[in-house]
């Protein structure tokens, strides 16, 4: 046998192993740890209270170390005795908390550690341009994580240099929704790094049972009240080091290794992860020489060489049924997340095909509004012969498309945290409004064809509120806009609504008081109406002859009499005499 | 024998000349003479060939380690082009090949062999291969201007690595990296000792164990050098941010979508410098390893020389030896003759020594390529040519009903429903070439690409088809009342990347105002015509008027009849100069300007 086929070698898991070995050949790790080694240690004994220091230094490169450690009596058990609470969205942390993830729990133990250095931590100065590096070990990297996201929810993200915290055999920090919160924030979540070896106990303190037995079956949601790992997890073990940042995964494994009680006895010792590092930083230069073996699935076989790595399936032990079902149950999960992420839904994507779309319905419009109207083209366009309806046929796949994506879009930027959501807000917003003063009036058209009335409370898509909102955020005064298109994209339904008001007027059983109200309404939308034509934001279309706007206005006059004098009764008086022309109204 | 080419076949040149050239690199580079001529006779399979041997640069003390943009002036071919990136290069390598040219015969004697239509070869061994590489690139530089048909090549031993990530995409682009062939033995340390960052190197321990390739150090092969301590630190340092390197670069392959990587990235220092060209790894017994990839090599680069016995010290003491074996390895290899070819190679060979875990990166690299040349077969190409083709009538429509395409789109008269379907046109074009610039941006189309004559063409059809009415659309909306004017903030990548595509390929020197966008200096023109005087603005419009011309007369049927035609944008503005201006202009003839 000469040659081993390239292809079954190809694995997609294979980053996870390169990850880990970027980080343990460099010198990060080894400087983080030995930083944390500096600090001074505190007295401690079983009597005194567990206690968390840190200390700042710099390394000659301008990088900023603010390390964080815990006293030794800060063991398995006292982590244990102590209770592994969870407070729910503690005081000072609330900011972590999204539209999605409303209320996030973090281990009280840490909070209350943090709350009582946060007056210190204020104090220090910190250089947002220059690197910085925090890390802690054990609760003391529970410290640094939340110092960490404290500082990341102050930062300036155009100024500021994205900081790096390394956490060294800390425990599980916060529960689903803490994990699920800080993944929402795609600069948040790539800032954690966590280092935990097979050997060491601290890490999987809280990892219970129930948990993950619970992430085993993947579907399953998980309780709320149990932890989550959060961030890219560094496993390391003597034979090697890879990362996940699968947080079902990240807990699989770390009952894997309590499963073979790894590191059974040194829950009471501060595990050294100096040693460990150094042994993989000189394993980096290594040759292992791989076994030329058959490989029949390269998935499978990437993933063995990631959880040989890390310990938690021998060299040997490939073939047992034992470690193919964890093989198997890891590549189901990782499969799952890959392909997730490969989905997620991208609005930059085919930005250029909705505008094709847009295009669409620009020509549309244009063929219509001197011929009816683009409104009520649209509305009546069964009444109006084949061509009409074939056009309209034509559109309404555009509609459909350029809907059914700005919901998406809308959806999916809503979700999005304030700070990251506002600069994407800002992006699409010209697009959107665009869009809704285009498609929004057949909506409307389409609403009260039906004989629906209300439309505005009742009919109108939330998407359509938000982007107008989105529009009404933005400060900065809005110039740019296409030419000819009505600025309220509800313009029509306040029309629908006002001619409803009128049948309600003409119908001879109305009683007084009703007609007193819709004789109310009819007084607010001529002001409404005027205030529009002031403002030059409506589209010539609607004075067309026999349009749903004049045939309110023909109706409103009959009712009103000749007498009736108003703001609008002379602006359509003065219209009529100029001769039809609109070049008033068509505004650049 | 593996992939059915002998090595003569692969590099093109004779066993004579590689031997020769091996002999003579690692001859001239003890010596203290800048270069060593020799003349090869012309044989069958090769004609009279001219080697120059370079003597050793004695960079280990030399500052600036650094790297440095390339002269563009000198090596205009040396970089990206669309992203327009320039190569960057060790400072000092390129500043010894420049002494050597100012100051030496070297010119005078390449150019002599060129007359003579001889080829040219430029060889070094180790610290001398860089200045045969900056030499081989300067007369492949001067070949191309003089479009010369000389056959230059370059042979390197033990050299150690001149520049970053864009030389190999550069020199993959003109075609010119099969000229270089850089011979390596399995543990060479030399190769590989940019792989770790400028700032380790200074190190005074690296300086004195590198001292052992410094021909004027006391420390020059010396033994004890070889089997100290300090020798086996310095292949431990290098090594590992080797390593680091090519984890890095392994993570990029695979295609992690981990965002911790990026953060991770930017607290380590990795170094920017990148192999290009053949590479020939002599692994050992006679065996030799081709690869041409730049990805693979960097795998290459590290996984060869990593210790597989668990003896640092002895692998550390053959790191620095390997850099003394390549006469001897290559006499070896010509008589075992086997070769092994990994790029587009159906498999790996399993005798090479490989962790899977190599394997794995090293089949990502060719993935990757794989990757790039499906991305490449998958544009719409058909969609754009039905697009042109679609404009192309627009067009004429326009010049039939004498109103310019450019008019006649910026009104979007409503009965004129030719106007709306070339805006549909315009965008579903526009969504192809937004693709393909995304990719040549992120790099995810062959290095080929941008020199393809077929695309670069294609570009530039579009590019003085479509552009003019881009600039429409732009100030029919008014676009710059908002946003500025097109050509600073609107005018999208897809023209510029096409535009400097052409410059390119034609050598022609930038013109920040092109045959495709010039209407937009018109509308500015406009615009400033109405707040300014025409002697405020006078050189402006000379300018225009001069470079409009020029395009008449260079290039007939690029600017369509339809530009002049009466009653166009610019044919309005024109009209509107002053008298006295217009009976001067060089244009007044297309204008159809009588006093």
């Amino acid at each position: 046998m000469g040659k081993l086929p390239l292809h079954s070698l190809f694995c997609r898991y294979g980053s996870g192993l390169e990850l880990a070995n970027l980080a343990v050949s460099s010198d990060l790790l080894l400087k983080a740890w030995d930083a944390i080694l500096e600090i001074p240690p505190t007295p401690s004994g079983s009597n005194l209270p567990v206690s968390v220091t840190y200390k700042v230094s710099q390394l000659p490169n301008q990088t900023t170390i603010v390390a964080f450690g815990c006293s030794s009596n800060c063991n398995l058990q006292h982590l244990q005795g102590e209770g592994s609470d969870l407070v729910s969205s503690p005081a000072g942390f609330q900011f972590v908390c999204t539209k999605v993830n409303p209320s996030v729990s973090i281990h009280k133990a840490a909070t209350d550690h943090f709350a009582s250095l946060q007056a210190q931590l204020s104090a220090l100065k910190i250089d947002p341009a220059s690197p910085l590096i925090i890390t802690g070990r054990s609760l003391g990297g529970s410290i640094a994580s939340l110092f960490t996201l404290w500082l990341l929810d102050r930062m300036d993200p155009r100024i500021s240099k994205r900081p790096i915290c390394v956490t060294f055999g800390s425990p599980l920090l916060g529960d689903k929704a803490f994990q699920q919160a800080i993944s929402e924030r795609a600069t948040w979540v790539s800032c954690f790094l966590h280092i935990v070896s097979n050997q060491d106990l601290i890490p999987r303190a809280f990892v219970s049972p129930e948990n993950t037995s619970l992430a085993a079956q993947s579907t399953h949601q998980t309780s709320t009240s149990m932890y989550m790992p959060f961030g890219t997890t560094l496993f390391c073990s003597e034979s090697g080091c890879a990362g996940f940042e699968e947080p079902e995964t990240i807990l699989l494994l770390m009952a894997e290794m309590s499963l073979k009680s790894l590191g059974a006895n040194q829950g009471l010792q501060v595990f050294d992860y100096g040693g460990v590092l150094k042994t993989l930083k000189s394993k980096a230069i290594l040759r292992k020489i791989g076994k030329a073996s058959e490989v029949t699935n390269p998935n499978r076989a990437g993933i063995t060489l990631l959880l040989q790595a890390i310990g938690v399936i021998e060299t040997q032990e490939q073939e047992t049924s034992e470690a193919n079902a964890l093989i198997t149950k890891v590549e189901k999960k990782l499969e799952i997340f890959l392909r997730r992420r490969k989905n997620a839904f991208d609005p930059n994507k085919d930005l250029n095909n909705r505008k094709v779309n847009l295009a669409n319905m620009e020509w549309y419009k244009k063929v219509t509004t001197n011929d009816g109207g683009y409104y009520d083209s649209y509305k009546n366009a069964q009444f109006r012969g084949r061509d009409e309806l074939l056009n309209k046929a034509k559109i309404v796949k555009d509609q459909r498309i350029l809907k059914q994506y700005w919901i998406k879009t809308v959806e999916d930027i809503e979700r999005k945290p304030q700070k990251e959501g506002a600069s994407i807000r800002t992006r699409f917003k010209y697009g959107g409004t665009n869009y809704r003063r285009m498609v929004e009036p057949l909506d409307i058209a389409e609403y009260y064809s039906q004989g629906k009335k209300n439309y505005l409370k009742e009919g109108r898509s939330e998407h359509y509120k938000v982007l107008e909102q989105w529009l009404k955020d933005d400060k900065v005064s809005e110039k740019k806009q296409a030419v000819g298109m009505t600025e309220d994209s509800c313009f029509w339904a306040h029309v629908e609504e006002a001619n409803i008001s009128c049948g309600v007027l003409k119908d001879g059983e109305t009683s007084q008081g009703d007609k007193e109200v819709s004789l109310e309404k009819m007084v607010e939308f001529e002001n409404y109406m005027m205030n529009s034509i002031e403002k030059y934001s409506v589209s010539t279309e609607a004075f067309l002859e026999g349009s749903t706007f004049m045939k309110w206005w023909q109706d409103y006059i009959s009712i009103r009499g000749n007498s009736y004098e108003s703001k609008l009764t002379s602006f359509m008086k003065n219209k009529k005499e100029s001769s039809g022309s609109m070049v008033l109204m068509d505004y650049k | 024998m593996v992939g059915g080419k002998s090595l003569e076949e692969k590099t093109e040149l004779s066993q004579v000349i590689i031997n020769t050239a091996c002999k003579i690199a690692v001859n001239a580079h003890k010596k203290t003479k800048t270069y060593q001529y020799e003349k090869i006779g012309s044989s069958s399979s090769s004609p009279a060939t001219a080697v120059f041997a370079f003597s050793a640069d004695h960079w280990f003390k030399e500052k600036p380690f650094g790297l440095k943009p390339i002269d563009l002036a000198a090596f205009p071919s040396l970089r990206s082009i669309g992203n327009h990136q320039k190569t960057e290069v060790h400072e000092a390598f390129i500043g010894r090949y420049y002494e050597i040219l100012m100051t030496s015969s070297l010119t005078a004697k390449v150019e002599g062999a060129i007359r003579k239509g001889r080829q040219i070869v430029f060889t070094g061994h180790s610290s001398a291969g860089p200045t045969a590489i900056f030499a081989t690139l300067h007369f492949l530089e001067e070949n191309k201007k003089t479009e010369g048909k000389t056959s230059i090549r370059c042979l390197t031993f033990g050299s150690p690595l001149v520049g970053d990530r864009v030389l190999p995409h550069a020199l993959r682009r003109e075609n010119w990296a099969r000229y270089f062939v850089h011979f390596v033995t399995r543990y060479d340390i030399v190769p590989r000792i940019m792989l770790a960052p400028v700032s380790s190197i200074k190190q005074d321990e690296v300086q004195r164990v590198l001292d052992y390739f410094n021909p004027l150090s006391k420390n020059f092969h010396k033994e004890s050098v070889a089997t100290s301590s300090e020798a086996t630190d310095v292949y431990t340092t290098i090594m590992t941010y080797a390593a680091s390197v090519a984890s890095h670069a392994a993570c990029n392959l695979i295609g992690s979508t981990n965002l911790v990587l990026d953060t991770l990235s930017s607290f380590i220092e990795l170094s920017p410098y990148r192999p290009f060209g053949t590479y020939i790894f002599c692994i050992g017994r006679g065996k030799l390893v081709v690869v041409e990839n730049s990805d693979t090599v960097v795998q290459m680069l590290l996984h060869l020389a990593c210790d597989q016995a668990g003896e640092v010290a002895q692998v550390a003491y053959r790191s620095l030896k390997d850099n003394l074996v390549y006469e001897s390895e290559l006499q070896n290899s010509f008589k075992i003759r086997n070769v092994a070819y990994l790029d587009h190679a159906e498999g790996l060979p399993d005798d090479l020594g490989l962790s899977t875990r190599a394997r794995l990166c090293i089949h990502a690299a060719e993935e990757l390529e794989k990757k790039k040349l499906e991305n490449e077969k998958k544009i719409n190409k058909e969609g754009i040519q039905d697009g042109l083709q679609k404009m192309q009538e627009y067009r004429k429509n326009g010049e039939r009903r004498k109103v310019g395409y450019y008019d006649s789109f910026k009104l979007q008269n409503e009965v004129e429903e030719k106007d709306f379907q070339a805006n549909v046109t315009r965008l579903e074009i526009a969504a192809i070439w937004d693709g393909i610039i995304e990719m040549v941006s992120k790099n995810e189309l062959p290095d080929e690409f941008e020199g393809k004559k077929e695309w670069i063409e294609l570009g530039n059809e579009f590019r003085r088809l479509v552009e003019p009415l881009d600039i429409a659309n732009y100030y029919r909306r008014a676009m710059h009342e908002d946003a500025g004017s097109y050509m600073e903030k609107g005018r999208p990548k897809r023209y510029r990347f096409t535009q400097r595509w052409r410059e390119h390929e034609e050598r022609m020197p930038a013109e920040p105002i092109s045959e495709s966008c010039f209407l937009a200096e018109v509308e500015e023109l406009i615009i400033t015509c109405k707040k300014r005087s025409f002697e405020d603005i006078k050189d402006r419009i000379l300018s225009l008027e001069k470079q409009v011309h020029g395009w008449v007369q260079a290039m007939p049927g690029v600017l369509g009849k339809d530009v002049f035609l009466d009653g166009s944008t610019f044919a309005k503005w024109w009209n509107s100069l002053p008298q006295q201006h217009k009976s001067e202009s060089c244009l007044k003839e297309k204008f159809g300007f009588h006093v």
